[in-house]
């Protein structure tokens, strides 16, 4: 059976007056039917990039694009506006950042929700109707009868999040791409926003490609993890092993760099210094290798591949690997 | 929650920021109604110099409101705010001004909080301008370089730049060597990392922290995050629309949470560890925090906290809760506190110390 | 789709300063309608120098003539010559445009720039009388000021710069209050900034330029009014040429000898284009981007 979702080589390029920005470089990515994929990086990383080329939604000016994204063995990046929007909301759908933004302000949350179900689904105006206020009481809204006729601007932003999840999953898609979903959250809310979106997910044996900058977030939510840098895939490994066997310089620095509510305070965080390379001319070589801690001469003369690590589903991309006796001797 | 009572603060000359019952209301719709947003409720906290206090609790809790009264910006409704010996609510405007220099703030936003039509350089020397400074152009060059160059940033390629040049975590180190140009004795953060990725906010907490110690500053830090408030403070106050609910050493407050909203905080934390599975993390506490939060138009009687506390019962709503002592400089406005038992039950499993993630080997 | 233009422009942001300057360049078309502008203000300012018949002498040429090699632009019905007359006509509409509106920007700006600032009852008072102003018949009131004050330049002048006022204080308050509540201004206060000083040095270097853009293209509709004053004859009293009045007095000919009046309305519409092609790119040329983290 072919995979839900198939990413091959997916190039995303844009035309910028200062060359072209590699912004997503060669990705590859499989993602099976109700299962949770966690894409984490840093901004400028380019998740947010391949959410958005995997979703199609990226202009067609100024962008080159290259690769596959196979959904049920069909090549999105062929298809035309039209037939995308037969496959946006009713297969995939997606919940953005800012719920503020990603909401009409001017129109009712009812009619934003009912506005997809009548198109894909074709249902009338009633059903639309009971359907949409399923919907926001499935999503934890109380009150969904009255919320129907509400204005954005009426509810808080957590309410507002679980509005995007309720017009998100209005039509069942069979794969939920969120991206940073919980980032202008307050940490109680982002929690609560994080254990729906889990819950709906298992419910509707949906998929879900969970976009975030916080190792934390996805740590207990999903079932692989894929490290971006600089438009790449550094490392991809089921979540368990990621977290304890991983071999990326990268992620082991994310990773170090989040303050544990269980250190004592004044607990200097280790920090990656400095910042992403400029994605208009790349380093030849490892990208991360200028604020690599462990970075030697040959990491910044050759790229390393992505290569499979002896631990089951596990690929990174580095020379001198986390936990390898070879570097520690060197 | 919802405390009042000043009994956690400590010797009056010991501090150099004094807040006692500091009330701020902003009227809302209108006037003739009289509705206010109780935005801030007798509140009362103190900083002595040198220490840093994180003062942590969700959108809509005043806690930024906080820290602009201490400001003065705007002034607060009622109560007093002592700093460095002079009490700040009854300085006429060129007094206050005058005042100014000796506590800074930086905010959440580091683009909004830069002109973007000035050069970085520009910006930073900006407060000795209006200070006419000793030394003259090249005497105010000399400071923007030093203090530019404290925070990590190199004054001959950055001070010609505008801000949107740079990236967020280094517009927050302009902020940052803007506010501590005047070398102020408080520093007030207000979310100073919550719009930076984790790892430019490991960056700038570090930053904090040496800046801390290079130029001798008290820290007020406000953040939404308790592990980040944890990561720099000393000492943590907890609030909840518009009241405090817990004060407490950091590591206290983390070990032994007296107040059930602080267990819900705590538990609220994403745990970079795949075995903290977050579905069963402090269940309990969490399922309690299911409701919205109150308006502060019309908080609740009693406790403010009670219309979502898993705890709650009649007193709370009768009576206001009052910060009393429960350990050692531990300080919490509960009726019903989580005594040691009912803190791990109330945490699982969650925050026991050693589920640290993977390290390197030679680490 | 802002949101991500921006966050590509982020992508290859961390540029150097040419780059800066190649991302700002401005475009072909503000060069164009810049050229045409100074061309017509120079040709203006030195009108008197030029080999040219007065643009008051009747009979400088045969009446109503097309275009030939002593009149390039023709003559018109009191065969007085057209280049002439248009050219001195620029002098008034140019006079009375950036005149009026340089007034207009001083009063509008400082009462925009007031109220965004302080708001308040200052704020209330001063944009409740701007809603009047504008609420005011325009035409009605210069109506008013011509007949009490008399069709001369400063009366047209005095006009319209106050009927720009309201217009451009709004824009500018809105502009201000944007700006006032970020936190670079509330930065400066913390810093002991006082209130003037903010104003000057942060909240105007970020409202001047949306403001000059803005009044350029209010220099247009000023010149188009005072056509319209001028073809009313309400503006400067003939003889003297505004090319108002030059439509208007090709008006009646227009089978005959349509140049009399194509020759002014051409004039005036390539300027006013100019400008606002002029007002749009300085506008987007000034529009900082703010990039995203």
């Amino acid at each position: 059976m072919t995979p839900l979702l198939e990413v091959v080589d997916l190039v995303t390029h844009f035309v910028t007056e200062r060359g072209l920005a590699r912004a997503v470089d060669g990705v590859s990515l499989t993602v099976e039917r109700g299962r949770t994929l966690g894409i984490v990086g840093e901004s400028g990383s380019g998740k947010t990039v391949l959410a958005r080329s995997i979703m199609g939604l990226l202009p067609r000016a100024g962008v080159r694009r290259g690769g596959k994204v196979l959904f049920e063995g069909q090549d999105l990046l062929g298809l035309s506006d039209r037939d995308l929007r037969d496959i946006w909301g009713a297969e995939i759908a997606m919940v953005f950042q800012d719920p503020m933004t990603s909401l009409n302000p001017v129109v009712r949350i009812g009619r934003q929700i009912t506005e997809s179900l009548r198109h894909h689904l074709q249902l009338g105006k009633a059903a639309a109707r009971a359907r949409a206020i399923d919907l926001l009481a499935s999503v934890g809204i109380p009150e969904p009868a009255r919320r129907f006729d509400q204005y954005p601007h009426e509810l808080s932003g957590g309410m507002r999040q679980r509005v995007t999840i309720a017009i998100a999953l209005a039509c069942g898609p069979k794969l939920l791409l969120a991206d940073e979903p919980t980032t202008a959250l307050d940490v109680t809310v982002q929690s609560q926003i994080l254990d729906l979106l889990q819950a709906q997910q298992r419910e509707r044996s949906m998929a879900m490609i969970l976009v975030t900058h916080d190792l934390g977030v996805v740590a207990g939510r999903t079932d692989e993890i894929a490290v971006m840098y600089a438009g790449k895939v550094v490392e991809r490994a089921p979540t368990h092993t990621l977290f304890t066997e991983m071999r990326m310089p990268y992620t082991e620095s994310l990773l170090a760099s989040i303050p544990r509510i269980e250190q004592p305070s004044h607990t200097r965080l280790r920090a990656i210094t400095g910042r992403p390379p400029d994605l208009v001319h790349p380093p030849t070589g490892c990208r991360f290798a200028a604020r690599c801690p462990y970075a030697q001469p040959r990491c910044v003369e050759e790229e390393p591949p992505l290569m499979p690590a002896p631990t089951p589903g596990h690929h990174y991309a580095c020379w001198y690997p986390v936990g390898d006796p070879a570097v520690r001797a060197g | 929650m919802a405390g009042s009572g000043t009994a956690h603060l400590r010797a009056e000359g010991d501090a150099l920021l004094r807040v006692e019952h500091l009330v701020v209301e902003f009227p809302v719709g209108p006037a003739r109604r009289g509705r206010v947003v109780h935005a801030v409720s007798d509140v009362s906290f103190d900083v002595l110099p040198g220490e840093t206090l994180g003062l942590v609790g969700e959108s809509g809790c005043g806690k930024s409101t906080t820290g602009r009264a201490i400001m003065q910006l705007p002034r607060p409704t009622a109560g007093s705010v002592r700093f460095d010996g002079e009490e700040l609510t009854h300085l006429s405007g060129e007094v206050l001004r005058r005042v100014r220099p000796r506590m800074q703030m930086i905010f959440q936003d580091p683009i909004s909080s830069l002109n973007p039509r000035r050069p970085v350089g520009d910006i930073v020397a900006e407060p000795l301008r209006v200070w006419g400074s000793d030394g003259g152009d090249a005497g105010r060059e000399a400071a923007v370089r030093q203090v530019l160059d404290d925070v990590g940033l190199d004054y001959d390629s950055a001070a010609g730049r505008r801000p949107h040049e740079f990236s967020g975590g280094q517009c927050q180190r302009i902020s940052i060597a803007r506010a501590l140009v005047l070398n102020p004795k408080l520093l007030i953060c207000d979310e100073p990392v919550s719009a930076l990725d984790v790892s430019v906010q490991a960056q700038i907490l570090n930053l904090l922290e040496d800046m801390k110690a290079r130029y001798g500053l008290t820290v007020l830090f406000i953040a939404h995050d308790l592990a980040v408030v944890k990561n720099v403070s000393d000492r943590i106050a907890v609030m909840y629309l518009g009241k405090l609910c817990e004060v407490a050493p950091s590591d206290e407050l983390y070990r032994a949470p007296a107040h059930p909203y602080t267990a819900v905080l705590l538990a609220s934390i994403p745990a970079p560890d795949p075995d903290v599975r977050p579905g069963m993390a402090g269940g309990a506490a969490r399922a309690a925090l299911s409701g919205e939060l109150p308006s502060p138009v019309d908080p609740p009687s009693g406790c403010r906290f009670r219309t979502r506390c898993p705890r709650a019962e009649e007193r709370c709503a009768a009576e206001e809760p009052v910060l009393r002592e429960v350990g050692d400089d531990h300080w919490v406005a509960c009726h019903f506190p989580l005594g040691h038992t009912a803190r791990l039950a109330a945490s699982g499993m969650r925050w026991d110390p050693g589920g640290v993630g993977p390290r390197r080997a030679d680490d | 789709m802002s949101e991500l233009l921006t966050e590509a422009a982020a992508v290859s942001a961390g540029g150097s300063a040419e780059d800066v300057a190649a991302r700002r360049k401005l475009p072909v078309l503000f060069w164009v309608s810049l050229g045409w502008l100074v061309l017509v203000a120079v040709l203006a300012v030195v009108a008197g120098v030029l080999p040219l018949p007065r643009p008051t002498e009747t009979g400088a040429g045969p009446a109503r003539m097309g275009p030939s090699a002593q009149h390039w632009l023709g003559t018109d019905s009191l065969g007085r010559d057209m280049l002439s007359r248009t050219i001195y006509g620029a002098r008034v509409s140019l006079l009375v445009g950036f005149t009026s509106i340089a007034a207009g920007l001083l009063v509008g700006g400082t009462i925009g720039v007031l109220a965004g600032y302080y708001r308040g009852r200052f704020e209330t008072v001063a944009m409740g009388a701007m809603d009047v102003l504008l609420a005011f018949p325009s035409l009605v009131f210069a109506l008013a000021l011509v007949s009490f004050l008399g069709p001369r330049l400063s009366t047209v002048i005095l006009a319209i710069g106050v009927l720009s006022v309201a217009p451009i204080a709004r824009v500018v308050r809105a502009s201000t209050l944007t700006f006032a509540q970020r936190e670079f201004v509330l930065a400066a206060r913390t810093v002991g900034a006082k209130n003037r000083r903010i104003i000057v040095s942060e909240i105007l270097p970020n409202v001047v330029p949306a403001a000059l853009s803005f009044a350029l293209v209010a220099v247009a509709v000023a010149i188009v009014a005072e056509g319209a004053l001028s073809f009313l004859g309400l503006s400067v009293a003939a003889p003297t040429a505004t090319w108002g009045s030059m439509i208007n007095e090709g008006r009646t000919l227009l089978q005959e000898a349509p140049h009399i009046s194509f020759v002014p309305s051409a004039a005036m519409f390539l300027t006013v284009l100019a400008l606002n092609f002029a007002g749009d790119a300085l506008q987007a040329r000034f529009d900082v981007r703010e990039g995203r983290l």
